[in-house]
């Protein structure tokens, strides 16, 4: 793992251009470029309070500010999931004519993700101070918090672009993987809604442990406890090694599926 | 490294076996294999042998031409000289840094501007960003894009983006220059002047591997050649003497 990542840290010059890359090309395409990212949110936002609020009369309060910390991580993870498990295919002109870490494909496709979250924390931010929830201390946790669900988020998506070239349906799959995990992970509702044996078995989804921070730090105010922290930096790091195992086992193969 | 001695020869591969698994129709889905998993099937894919025994050294300031029917090998070689393809046996030491003409322009990214690729491309062979800038200009000014580097490069034609990555491959100051049936894109002036290139690249004591289909080429650029067949080299020697052999037949597909 630390040979991989060391490679990685070589090539970091080529992980910021194509970061850049991505930005670029996701915003030359569309007329509100950058303003894109964060009016997105906003409008899923108002569509979620619209019907949980009025339509479903679920009481939740400040209902946007509850759901758009939650929807934010969520989006990243699920963004960066179905983009990145297609990265390796994406790339295989590249794959097949330079010698780079291959891995630098999937990492700069999360963490071009990833600059696309902190864009989406403004209008957040702006949400609560219209709505009067005003930001709280418990912030500090969030470089950190950013951190784990950036390293988890990249493990998971190292382990699905390998599997992608070699199966064809991985894609499919993820997508309706994805929309079952959207329910089991507390975003349009609070986890505490759950009766207390259900809450059990919903806290053995490990994304819970890095959505469930930006709910507390953002809506509640307050730092997450230091046992959830402490759990989501575990599968974090857990996640990054078993992705950089699974890549590192198969990618001399890459270029034999690929055609 | 750099250091050793100069008769060590730079490019050295030694009793090279590449087997590709033979993907037939389309890759296997993942509902499928784990069907078959549970069934306790064990899918073996079926191995197909590019090259099966290749061994050969390229000295410091020669030119290695290596020509062969299509399907002979010529591509898997070249794949393996770049460093993207792990060969199934045998070794390849290659020292100092390796450079690829595969595919001129492949790695373009057809929306961004040629200066975009310019410093994406740059990245990819391993140069930083500041390098690059000292580069930039000249590299520009070889591919003559002066006007239209930051246009698109969906924009360019086949010759314009090729050329761009050749003055691309070849400022990069590598120590090894592989080169693949490439040539053929750009004007006579263009060709004239990538070979000026390439001849004093060589003359700086520099390697290179040539791969053509382009048989006057290789007899005038090599000093030697390498004849595939079936993943075999049936014919190692003078570029002239190769040529000649491969003319008369031998080597032929159907041969």
């Amino acid at each position: 793992m630390r040979k991989s990542l060391s490679e990685l840290w070589r090539y970091r010059d080529l992980a910021r251009l194509l970061v850049a890359k991505e930005l670029k090309l996701r915003y030359r395409r569309s007329v509100l470029g950058f303003a894109w990212t964060m009016l997105n949110p906003l409008l899923t936002m108002i569509i979620l309070s619209a019907v949980f609020a009025h339509v479903l009369r679920v009481q939740v309060e400040h209902f946007p500010v509850f759901v758009l910390s939650a929807l934010l991580p969520w989006n990243f993870f699920a963004q960066s999931v179905v983009g990145g498990s297609l990265t390796i295919v994406h790339n295989e002109s590249l794959l097949r004519n330079v010698r780079v870490p291959r891995a630098i494909f999937p990492v700069a496709l999360v963490t071009s993700h990833l600059v696309n979250l902190l864009l989406a924390l403004v209008p957040l931010l702006l949400v609560m101070i219209v709505l009067g929830v005003p930001p709280k201390p418990g912030l500090i946790a969030l470089p950190y918090c950013l951190l784990a669900l950036w390293t988890f988020t990249t493990g998971v998506v190292l382990v699905l672009s390998t599997w992608t070239v070699f199966f064809r349906d991985v894609a499919q799959i993820v997508e309706v993987f994805l929309t079952a995990l959207f329910y089991l992970t507390p975003v349009i509702y609070p986890l505490s809604m759950l009766p207390e044996q259900t809450r059990a078995v919903f806290r053995l989804n490990p994304v819970l442990y890095f959505v469930e921070p930006f709910r507390q730090m953002f809506y509640e105010g307050r730092i997450p406890a230091a046992s959830d922290l402490a759990i989501a930096g575990g599968l974090a790091v857990a996640s990054l090694a078993i992705g950089l195992a699974v890549f590192r086992r198969r990618e001399h193969l890459f270029l034999h599926y690929l055609s | 490294m750099k250091t050793a001695s100069s008769s060590t020869p730079p490019v050295r591969v030694r009793d090279v076996v590449m087997e590709f698994r033979l993907v037939r129709e389309s890759r296997l889905s993942l509902k499928e294999a784990l069907i078959r998993a549970l069934r306790g099937e064990r899918t073996r894919p079926e191995q197909f042998r590019a090259l099966d025994g290749i061994s050969f050294e390229v000295a410091h300031g020669e030119a290695l031409g290596i020509i062969g029917a299509n399907g002979s090998g010529k591509t898997t070689t070249l794949r393996l000289l770049a460093g993207v393809l792990r060969p199934t046996e045998g070794s390849i030491e290659i020292d100092g840094r390796v450079t690829t003409l595969i595919d001129l322009g492949a790695g373009f990214n057809p929306e961004l501007s040629g200066g975009e690729n310019v410093y994406l491309a740059g990245a990819l062979y391993g140069f930083s960003q500041a390098e690059m800038r000292g580069k930039f200009d000249r590299i520009v000014a070889f591919a003559g894009l002066e006007s239209f580097i930051d246009v698109p490069v969906k924009n360019y034609s086949s010759g314009m983006s090729a050329r761009l990555g050749f003055a691309l491959a070849t400022d990069v100051d590598p120590d090894v220059l592989i080169v693949d049936e490439v040539l053929g894109v750009g004007d006579a002036e263009f060709q004239a002047r990538c070979f000026d290139r390439m001849r004093r690249f060589r003359e700086s004591g520099k390697t290179i591997v040539f791969v053509s289909h382009d048989l006057a080429t290789v007899r005038s650029f090599c000093d030697r050649a390498i004849l595939l067949r079936h993943g075999r080299s049936i014919r190692e020697g003078s570029a002239e003497e190769v040529v000649a052999a491969y003319e008369s037949g031998l080597g032929r597909a159907d041969s």
